[in-house]
C-alpha cells in the first residue's frame, strides 16, 4: 500500500480579456480495486460560478465548472489524497478464451468491456495493427503473457518523442513512424487488442517519477500519464504501462478510464473572448505521503 | 376523361393497393376521391398539380429533404426517402408535389393511432433504461453493440433523467405489406423534422383541392399543433427560470430551415440559433436586443452533435456550451432529450417483438418491414394519367402527460413526389384532450423579443433592399436618359457621361471595367462616342454579381430574407422568386439587349417596391420591425449623400448642369416632386433644398434623419445609445449648411463620416460581435 497526494495544476493564458468560460474536468481520481480516494478537491481561480458534479457511464467522476468573470489567466487545480494497493494479477487464460468470453459478459462490466473492443473516436482497429499485435499474440497464448509481451515490444521499438506528434496525431502515423508519447502508446496497445478482438480501455492517470538518486525532484516535474487495460471475463482490467514496459504498473495513480483519450481528457473546456492566444501550462506532483 | 377505371389494372402485383383490393375493387372513400378528380379533368389536374409545386416551392418545401440523422453513421438502405440525398448533403432541387393525397378511413387510422401510440410509450420505456441501468442488456434482450456500440448511444445522457419525457415528439416512416399490415420502415427519435412540412403541404393542397378536401371532410391538422405546444409547456422544469419555449433551428443554409421557420411561426416560438444562446448560472439564455432572455424550453431541430461542444463526444464545435448541464441541473427541458435517437433508426427492429412483451406486457402492433423495398402502392398523377406507385409516409406523434397525439395527416413520398396525407370521415369538432391546466404557459409578450442575429439581419435586409432599389433605379435612369438622347452622352466633352459614371463608382465602387461588360447593349452602339460606351460598360457593371452590383446585392437580400423568414409575410418568398429570378439574368448583362434590360429593370424594381410595401403594411411596428426601417434609412441617406458628392462636387457647365440635375433627381424618385413644386429649369439650390432639407419629401436627407430618430428612440435602450443621438442631432443641424454652394463638398463630406459613425455605433450596441468560442483541452502527455 502506498499514499499519494496528486496536485494537478492547469494553467491558461491568453494575451486577451476573456469573458467567462465552461469546463467539464475528469480530475477526481476514481475509486478502482486497488485504488482508495481518501479525499479529492477541483477548484478555479477565477473561482467558478457554478459547480456540478456526477458519475459517468465508465463510473468516472465528472466536474463540471463555469467561470463567468473576466480574467487573463485561468487555474484549474485538483489535490487528491489517494491509497494505492499493488495490483493482483488473475490466472492466465488463452487470449482466444477472453475473446469469445466477453461477448456473452452482459455483467455491467462485460457491457463496457465489449464496448471497448469497437472502434472509438480516436482508436480503430487495422490490418496493420492485427499484424503488429498477432506476434506478441500466438495461438493459444495467454491473454497476459501476451499482454506483457505487446507491452514490452512497444516499448523497445517505438522512441519516447514529445515532438513527433499532437493529439490529432492518427495511429497509423504513430505504427509509421515509430514515435510517440503515453497517450499515443495506449492507444496504440489498445488498437492492437481490439484488433484481435480483445477489449481494451484507455486509463489516464498519474505516475510517480523518481529522480536519480543525488538529485532532487522538481516541483512540478511529474506528468499526466496514460495507459491502457484488457478485460479479462470473471476477474476485471489488467492495466499495462507500454511507455514503461510495466505490467503490472506500480507507483501508478488512476484518474479515469474510457474508450480512449476523447471520453476522459483531463480538462475539456470552452471560453468566450475576443480572438487571443491561450498558452497553456501543465504541472503534476505526484508526492508519497506517509500511511 | 381520365381513366380512373383503368387504375384498378394496374396495380402491381405481390403488393398492397390503397385503391384496388385483389378482387379488383375500389376500397371506401376511394371511389368519392378519385370522382371528384374525375370531375376536374386531366387538363385542370395537371395545371394544379403544376400549382402545388409552385405553391410549395416558394414556401421553401423543396429544399427540405434531410433525414433527422445527425452524423449519417448509420444509413438506411429501407429509407422510404427514395432518392434522398444523405445527410450533410444539402443541395437538392425541388421536389415534385403529387396532386392526389393518399386516404386513409377511420378504421385504418385507429390501427395506425393504436400503433404509434403503443410504439411511443415503448421506445419511451427502452430508452429510459439504456440510458439507466440497461437492465434490457443485462437480461440479454438488447445486444451491447445496439446500444453502446451504437453510433447513435450519448455517453452524456447517462445517469439522468431529463424534466419530462424522452421522446416528446415521434415520428415514424410507415408503409403497407401485400397483406395490408402497417410496417414502420423507421423510426425518427432524435429530431423528428417533417411536422412542418406536412402543414405546409396541407395549406397548399387545400387551397388548390378545397373543394374535394371538404367533401370528403378531411381531419384538420391545427389541433396537434395545439397539442405539440402543451406538451413543450409540461417540459418548463420547476426549477427554471422562465416558462419560455424557442426553438433551436440549424444555419439558415440548411434545408430544414424552412420548415423550422414555419413550425416557430405557427407554434409562436423564437426560432434561434446556437449562437444566439449562452449558459449563465447553469440556465440557457437568449442573446435579444433587450438584453439576455432566460429559456425554459429547447424545441431542438438540430442533432445531438450540434447541443453542446462540451460533452458530445466525438467533439464538435457546434452547439452552446454548458447546455447539456442546464438540462443536467433541471433549468432546461429539451425536445426531444439528448441520446434519445438511440432508439430510433432501424437498429432495434428485430428486437421489438420481445421488447413489447417484456417491457408492456402486449403484442407488438406496428411491425417493422422485413424486407427492403416492402412497399405498398397509391395511385400517383403521372403524363395525364394514374399509375401505381410505391410509398411510405411520415406520421407524427406528440407524447405528453396526456398521452399520445398522433398528427391526422403526414407527408407521404413515392418516386413520383411528395404526396399529402389525408384522414377522411372526420365527423364533429375536434375532441380536445390536451387542454390540461399544467400544459398552459402564462401568456409571453413575443413582440419585443428580437435574437440579436435577428435584428441583424434585419437591419441588413433594409440596407440590401434600399442600396438595390438606388442602383436598379440609378442605372435604368442612366440608360433611359441615355438612350432617348444619345447626344448628351458627349455633350460639352462628355461632362454629362462622366457624371452619371463617377454616381454609378460611387454606388458600386471603383473597379476596373470588365472589358466583356463593354460590348454593345444597342445594336447601334457602335455609332457612340467612348463616353457613350463608357457609360454603358460602367451601367453593366453596376449591375453584376461583383461587390455591391445589383444582382450581388439582391444574393444578399434573399439570404438576409431566409435568416429571418419568421418574421416576414407569408407574401414576401412570391417577391423573393421573382427578384433571384430576375438577378439570375442580371447576371449575364451583356446577353440581354438594352430594351429587355430596361424591362428586367423596370420589374427588379416593381418588386422590390412590393416589397417595400409589404414591409410598410404586414409588419408588426416591434423592434424587428424597427431594425429594418433603420437600415432602410442609413443606407438611403448615405447613398443620397454619396449620390450629391459625386454629382455636384465638381461643377458642371451650364449646358449639362440641368440634365445631371435631373439624372440625380431621377435616380432619387424626386423628379414629379420638384417639377410641381418648382416649375422651372432645374436649379442646384432648389434641388438640394427639395433632396436635402426638405422634411416632407420621403426622399430627403431630413425625411431619413426624422425616421432614424424615430426608430432608434423606439429601440430598447442600450448604454452608447446617447452618443448616436447626439450624433444624430449633430447630422441635423448640419442640414441647412448645404444651401451653401461654397460649403457644399466639406458639409457633404461630413454628413458621409457621421453617417458611418451611426452604422459603426447600431452594429456596435446590438450586433456586437459574438463571443468567440474556443476550445481548451489538457494533454495527457
Amino acid at each position: 500500500m502506498t499514499r499519494y497526494q496528486v496536485n494537478h495544476v492547469t494553467t491558461y493564458n491568453y494575451d486577451a480579456e476573456m469573458a467567462g468560460g465552461h469546463m467539464v474536468a475528469h480530475l477526481v481520481p476514481r475509486s478502482t480495486p486497488f485504488q482508495t480516494v481518501r479525499a479529492s478537491a477541483v477548484t478555479s481561480v477565477p473561482q467558478p460560478a457554478n459547480r456540478l458534479t456526477w458519475i459517468d457511464v465508465f463510473g468516472n467522476l465528472c466536474t463540471y465548472l463555469s467561470i463567468e468573470q473576466p480574467h487573463t489567466w485561468l487555474k484549474v487545480g485538483a489535490l487528491s489524497d489517494v491509497v494505492v494497493a499493488e495490483p493482483v494479477l488473475p490466472a492466465d487464460i488463452a487470449w482466444e478464451l477472453v475473446a469469445d468470453l466477453t461477448t456473452n459478459d452482459t455483467t455491467e462490466q462485460g457491457q463496457l468491456a465489449q464496448w471497448c473492443r469497437e472502434d472509438s473516436p480516436l482508436v480503430s482497429s487495422s490490418n496493420a495493427l492485427a499484424d503488429y499485435a498477432r506476434l506478441s499474440f500466438g495461438r493459444g497464448d495467454g491473454v497476459i503473457a501476451g499482454l506483457r509481451n505487446l507491452t514490452e515490444r512497444i516499448f523497445a521499438d517505438f522512441a519516447f518523442d514529445a515532438d513527433a506528434t499532437d493529439v490529432s496525431t492518427p495511429l497509423d502515423m504513430v505504427l509509421a513512424n515509430r514515435s510517440g508519447v503515453c497517450q499515443d502508446f495506449a492507444h496504440l496497445a489498445i488498437g492492437c487488442l481490439r484488433s484481435l478482438g480483445l477489449p481494451a480501455r484507455y486509463v489516464s492517470g498519474y505516475l510517480e517519477t523518481t529522480p536519480p538518486p543525488d538529485v532532487a525532484k522538481l516541483v512540478g516535474a511529474d506528468a499526466s500519464h496514460a495507459w491502457c487495460s484488457v478485460y479479462v471475463p470473471g476477474f476485471g482490467w489488467v492495466d499495462a504501462d507500454p511507455t514503461n514496459a510495466l505490467l503490472p504498473p506500480n507507483r501508478h495513480v488512476t484518474a479515469a478510464w474510457g474508450r480512449d483519450y476523447a471520453d476522459v481528457a483531463p480538462v475539456r473546456g470552452v471560453t468566450f473572448g475576443p480572438p487571443a492566444t491561450q498558452v497553456l501550462h501543465v504541472a503534476v506532483d505526484v508526492t508519497q505521503l506517509p500511511e | 376523361m381520365l381513366p380512373f377505371t383503368a387504375y384498378g389494372g394496374k396495380a402491381l402485383p405481390g403488393r398492397f393497393d390503397e385503391v384496388t383490393d385483389p378482387g379488383g375493387h375500389a376500397r371506401p372513400h376511394w371511389p368519392a376521391l378519385l370522382d371528384a378528380f374525375e370531375q376536374l379533368g386531366c387538363e385542370e389536374l395537371t395545371r394544379r398539380g403544376a400549382a402545388a409545386e409552385r405553391l410549395a416551392s416558394a414556401a421553401g418545401f423543396g429544399a427540405s429533404t434531410t433525414t433527422d440523422r445527425g452524423d449519417g453513421a448509420d444509413p438506411t438502405p429501407t429509407t422510404p426517402l427514395g432518392n434522398d440525398a444523405g445527410p450533410g448533403h444539402h443541395e437538392v432541387p425541388p421536389r415534385r408535389v403529387d396532386p392526389i393525397p393518399v386516404i386513409f378511413g377511420a378504421h385504418d387510422w385507429q390501427q395506425l393511432q393504436d400503433g404509434i401510440n403503443q410504439r411511443v410509450r415503448l421506445l419511451e420505456l427502452v430508452a429510459a433504461d439504456l440510458y439507466g441501468e440497461r437492465t434490457l442488456v443485462q437480461r440479454g434482450l438488447l445486444p451491447v453493440d445496439a446500444v453502446l456500440g451504437s453510433a447513435q448511444y450519448l455517453a452524456a445522457a447517462h445517469g439522468w433523467s431529463p424534466a419530462g419525457p424522452r421522446l416528446t415528439r415521434y415520428a415514424a416512416d410507415i408503409t403497407r405489406d401485400a397483406t395490408g399490415q402497417f410496417l414502420v420502415v423507421e423510426d425518427h427519435t432524435e429530431n423528428p423534422v417533417g411536422a412542418g412540412r406536412a402543414l405546409l403541404l396541407r395549406s397548399v393542397l387545400t387551397r388548390l383541392f378545397g373543394v374535394e378536401h371538404r367533401r370528403l371532410r378531411v381531419q384538420p391538422l391545427g389541433p396537434w399543433f395545439d397539442a405539440l405546444r402543451s406538451a413543450l409547456a409540461e417540459l418548463v422544469p420547476a426549477a427554471a427560470a422562465s416558462p419560455r419555449v424557442a426553438l433551436l433551428a440549424p444555419a439558415a443554409a440548411h434545408p430544414d430551415f424552412a420548415e423550422q421557420a414555419l413550425l416557430a411561426t405557427q407554434l409562436g416560438y423564437n426560432l434561434v440559433e446556437a449562437g444566439d444562446l449562452s449558459v449563465h448560472g447553469g440556465s440557457l439564455y437568449l442573446r435579444a436586443v433587450s438584453g439576455l432572455e432566460p429559456i425554459g424550453v429547447l424545441l431542438r431541430a438540430v442533432p445531438d452533435s450540434a447541443l453542446d461542444p462540451l460533452e458530445i463526444v466525438p467533439p464538435s464545435a457546434a452547439g452552446v456550451a454548458g447546455l447539456l448541464q442546464a438540462a443536467r441541473r433541471g433549468q432546461l427541458g429539451l425536445s426531444n432529450a439528448v441520446g434519445s435517437g438511440l432508439v430510433g433508426g432501424t437498429r432495434l427492429h428485430r428486437y421489438l417483438p420481445t421488447l413489447c412483451q417484456s417491457l408492456l406486457g402486449e403484442e407488438l402492433l406496428l411491425l417493422s418491414v422485413s424486407a427492403a423495398g416492402e412497399r405498398a402502392t397509391t395511385p400517383v398523377f403521372r403524363a395525364g394519367e394514374l399509375v401505381a406507385d410505391t410509398y411510405a409516409m411520415r406520421l407524427h406523434a406528440v407524447q405528453s402527460s396526456d398521452g399520445v397525439a398522433v398528427l391526422p395527416g403526414g407527408v407521404a413520398r413515392s418516386s413520383g413526389g411528395v404526396k399529402d396525407v389525408w384522414v377522411v370521415g372526420y365527423s364533429s369538432a375536434p375532441a380536445r384532450t390536451f387542454a390540461s391546466a399544467a400544459g398552459v404557459l402564462e401568456p409571453i409578450d413575443l413582440r419585443d423579443s428580437l435574437p440579436c442575429r435577428a435584428a441583424e439581419a434585419l437591419f441588413w435586409l433594409g440596407r440590401n433592399a434600399e442600396h438595390a432599389e438606388s442602383v436598379a433605379r440609378c442605372v435604368h435612369v442612366a440608360l433611359s436618359t441615355f438612350r432617348a438622347d444619345p447626344e448628351l452622352a458627349d455633350l460639352d466633352r462628355g461632362a454629362w457621361a462622366q457624371r452619371v459614371i463617377s454616381v454609378l463608382t460611387l454606388l458600386v465602387g471603383d473597379r476596373s471595367v470588365d472589358s466583356a461588360a463593354a460590348a454593345p447593349v444597342w445594336a447601334d452602339d457602335g455609332a457612340f462616342g467612348p463616353d457613350g460606351i463608357g457609360l454603358i460598360a460602367r451601367a453593366r457593371e453596376a449591375l453584376s454579381d461583383r461587390p455591391d452590383g445589383l444582382a450581388e446585392t439582391l444574393g444578399h437580400l434573399a439570404s438576409n430574407a431566409a435568416t429571418v423568414r419568421e418574421f416576414l409575410s407569408t407574401s414576401t418568398w412570391r417577391l423573393m422568386d421573382a427578384l433571384l429570378s430576375e438577378r439570375s439574368r442580371l447576371t449575364q448583362p451583356t446577353q440581354i439587349n438594352g430594351v429587355d434590360l430596361l424591362d428586367l429593370l423596370d420589374r427588379t424594381l416593381a418588386s422590390l417596391a412590393a416589397m417595400a410595401g409589404l414591409m410598410q403594411e404586414s409588419v408588426v411596428r416591434g423592434p424587428g420591425w424597427r431594425f429594418f426601417d433603420l437600415g432602410r434609412r442609413l443606407e438611403r441617406s448615405r447613398l443620397l449623400v454619396t449620390t450629391l458628392r459625386a454629382a455636384f462636387s465638381v461643377l458642371s457647365p451650364m449646358v449639362v448642369a440641368g440634365a445631371v440635375g435631373e439624372f440625380v433627381l431621377a435616380s432619387t424618385e424626386s423628379l414629379v416632386a420638384y417639377r410641381r413644386r418648382y416649375r422651372t429649369d432645374i436649379e442646384l439650390e432648389s434641388l438640394i433644398d427639395l433632396l436635402v432639407v426638405d422634411d416632407r419629401n420621403p426622399r430627403s436627407l431630413a425625411f431619413q434623419v426624422d425616421r432614424i430618430r424615430e426608430d432608434l428612440a423606439s429601440l430598447p435602450d442600450r448604454d452608447g445609445l446617447h452618443h448616436e443621438a447626439a450624433v444624430l442631432d449633430q447630422l441635423a443641424g448640419r442640414l441647412p449648411a448645404v444651401r451653401s454652394d461654397h460649403t457644399l463638398e466639406a458639409t457633404l463630406h461630413e454628413m458621409d463620416d457621421l453617417l458611418a459613425a451611426l452604422v459603426r455605433g447600431v452594429g456596435h450596441i446590438w450586433f456586437s460581435p459574438r463571443p468567440v468560442g474556443r476550445h481548451v483541452s489538457t494533454e495527457a502527455r
